[in-house]
């Protein structure tokens, strides 16, 4: 199929405002559909998986979408005047504010259609396509108050672990140890030295009625995730796990193999709290040491024996609250000889 | 004495440093320098360029430069794309262009006759003598051979001073770079009046597109899906995958994680049974967007995509 491109409002030589732009290439055909609306032409870093993660959300939510994006690198590296690739209306907003502006899409959207002028049966998602530090960080209170007035929203919190935008300083999602600008590691401090925020769980002590960690790596997962979220009718939260090749600082072809390593180590579990009920999406049957993910990121060069001892340790308690919080063992004992 | 000079280079090539690097070398040698690096929202990989005023008095001007005297490319595949900048620079003046290319090769590229032409094989230097593929190093030791200016011995304080590490190495391509580029004379003297110059936006615009004044700006500044498509991110490439057909399982597990929508599937016609030819389905690129981020190949369960070096 060929995908006929409409130009409007653009000044381009030998075409006039309103001509047609003939894409020069084929588009497959998928049980996924094959429309894509995060289009390619972006400036993104190559390997950057936000890509990855934009693309299959607006497959699952289709052309009635409407994105909030606040300031960070999917914002900044996407809409550079005069071109977007997103194929969907989407909205820049400030740093700290995607939850509200989210709140007045959607009470807008219901206001007009109580007015008869958008088709009362029309169904219109709002999402907010935010980072960490937009999220855990300066957002926080305009998500709360999001969540807390129950507005029908996706937040969709990418999470690279930093502020990349502006240069990898530290979030509240950074995690213990990691090296950033604003907490680098040095002879007696070893990089960050806080914890990283659960998100999902703060979301979901607001009441909520879905909340979910998802990882690309793990697409039908993510997928799946991603259509509970938009049949809710109310707001729900997704955190999902994003791996930034200058901030983590890997080779970009691991940029997915990273994202894999973070689930198969138990650094990051994909869960779901729908309705008030934990469960544990992604099963792991056995554990690989946490330095397995560790050793392919320059952000954790620095660690000596003893700060990957007290990572393990951290990460086997965080499992262990986690699988009693879901009734069972779903993700597995480490299993100290496995291979990476 | 006023030289102004610009920079092009990819994020990641070391660019901020080494126009930081002449700068300090000329103060070192008794002048005024003003380094002011540019770059837009686009990350590692999208094209970057600095600003270097080197002046023999005291000036506070921190402006952009419309019209170089010296322009200098870390990086021959942006010539084609920065080309304003090449027309821009003033008659007499010089191109400097790292490439692996032969330099009259180089010299058609740039085109013009009345500028002078340098050439080095900045890439390969900075891997023989650092091990990396950052080719600043060799291309201050370029600016300087043809320049005149600054002297090696303050580079190699510079290169201390910014870099501080590998401090010898980079220094060993510096010289070499110094020794062995290979320049092209103006063969013509050229108009005295250049209509081009190199636009202010801060955007660094790699696409076919124009720029139009603020009023003809859509309000809202609104901008159209599809337009982005005009921004050909398969020149960032330093690598690009090629597929084997006959190891493709047609999982699609490169087409799912590519984050540039750069896999496609498309129809590929094979020979069948019997010599009958069909119409198979197959994995292909489209090199028009893909970065050569390598994700492809990695996630492939069969090995049959391999990235092959392109520069
Ligand atoms: C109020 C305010 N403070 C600071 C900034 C500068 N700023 C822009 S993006 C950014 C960091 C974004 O981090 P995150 O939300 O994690 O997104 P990322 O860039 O990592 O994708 C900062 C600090 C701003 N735009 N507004
Ligand atoms: S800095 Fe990281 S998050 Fe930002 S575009 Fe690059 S890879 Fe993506
Ligand atoms: S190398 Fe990267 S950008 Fe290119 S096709 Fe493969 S995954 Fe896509
Ligand atoms: S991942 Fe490999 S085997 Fe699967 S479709 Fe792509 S090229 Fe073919
Ligand atoms: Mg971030």
């Amino acid at each position: 199929m060929k995908v006929k491109v409409e130009v409007r409002g653009l000044q381009l030589p030998g075409a006039r405002p309103g001509a047609a732009v003939e894409a020069a290439y084929e588009y497959a055909d998928f049980d996924l559909p094959e429309q894509e609306l995060f289009l390619p032409g972006h400036g993104l870093c190559a390997s950057c998986t936000i890509g990855v993660i934009a693309r299959h959300m607006l497959k699952v939510l289709g052309p009635d979408t409407i994105v909030v994006n606040p300031t960070g690198c999917a914002e900044v590296s996407t809409v550079t005047y005069p071109r977007t690739n997103w194929a969907v209306p989407w909205i820049h907003v400030a740093f700290g504010n995607g939850g509200s502006v989210a709140s007045g899409i959607e009470a807008a959207i219901k206001v007009l259609k109580r007015r008869g002028v958008i088709d009362p049966n029309r169904k219109i998602n709002v999402v907010v396509f935010a980072g960490d530090g937009g999220t855990a960080d300066i957002g926080f209170q305009a998500l709360s108050g999001m969540l807390e007035r129950r507005h029908r929203v996706i937040y969709v919190m990418y999470d690279n672990e930093g502020y990349m935008n502006t240069g990898i300083q530290r979030s509240g999602t950074t995690p213990l140890f990691a090296s950033a600008t604003t907490s680098p590691a040095g002879k007696k401090i070893p990089g960050n030295l806080t914890h990283k925020k659960p998100m999902a769980l703060i979301a979901a002590a607001h009441g909520i009625p879905y909340s979910a960690t998802a990882n690309p790596a793990y697409l039908p997962d993510m997928l799946e995730k991603f259509r509970k979220a938009a049949e809710i009718d109310g707001p729900s939260f997704i955190h999902v796990l994003q791996s930034c090749q200058p901030g983590w600082r890997f080779e970009p072809k691991y940029a997915i193999k990273v994202l894999e390593l973070a689930t198969e180590t138990g650094y990051w579990v994909n869960y779901e709290i729908e309705d008030g009920k934990f469960r544990i999406t992604v099963t792991v049957p056995r554990r690989k040491p946490v330095e397995c993910f560790l050793k392919l990121q320059g952000r954790f060069k620095h660690l000596g024996k003893e700060e990957i001892a007290f990572l393990q340790k951290v990460i086997d308690e965080d499992v262990k609250r986690l699988n009693e919080m879901a009734g069972g063992e779903f993700i597995g004992p480490l299993d100290p000889e496995a291979k990476c | 004495m006023r030289i102004e000079s610009v920079w092009i280079g990819r994020g990641g090539q070391g660019i901020v440093t080494a126009v930081y690097i002449v700068a300090h070398a000329s103060i070192a040698d008794g002048f005024y320098a003003i380094a002011n690096p540019e770059f837009g929202a686009e990350r590692r990989g999208a094209p970057v360029k600095a600003f270097l005023t080197i002046t023999d008095y005291f000036e506070d001007s921190p402006e952009p430069i419309k019209n170089p005297d010296v322009a200098v490319f870390l990086d021959d595949k942006l010539i084609d794309t920065m080309r304003v900048v090449v027309e821009a620079v003033k008659p007499g003046g010089y191109v400097i262009v790292s490439s692996g290319k032969g330099p009259e090769e180089v010299a058609g590229i740039i085109g013009r006759k009345d500028v002078n032409i340098a050439v080095v094989d900045g890439i390969g230097l900075a891997l023989k003598h650092v091990g990396l593929a950052v080719p600043n190093g060799p291309m201050v030791g370029v600016f300087a051979k043809v320049m005149g200016l600054p002297r090696l011995e303050s580079i190699k304080e510079a290169i201390a001073s910014q870099l501080g590490k590998a401090v010898e190495q980079n220094f060993a391509a510096a010289v070499e770079a110094y020794k062995t580029a290979v320049v092209i004379p103006a063969a013509e003297a050229g108009s005295a009046k250049i209509s081009v110059e190199i636009p202010t936006t801060s955007a660094f615009l790699t696409g076919d597109y124009e720029l139009v004044g603020w009023d003809q700006i859509p309000e809202g500044g609104l901008v159209y899906p599809g337009s982005s498509l005009r921004y050909k991110t398969g020149s960032w490439r330093v690598e690009k995958p090629i597929i084997d057909h006959s190891k493709c399982i047609m999982c699609r597990r490169c087409w799912l994680f590519c984050p540039d929508d750069a896999v496609l599937e498309v129809w590929r016609e094979a020979k069948g049974p019997g010599g009958r030819v069909v119409r198979v389905k197959a994995i292909d690129f489209s090199y028009d967007y893909c970065k050569g981020c390598g994700i492809c190949a990695q996630v492939c369960p069969t090995g049959a995509i391999q990235m092959v070096r392109e520069l």
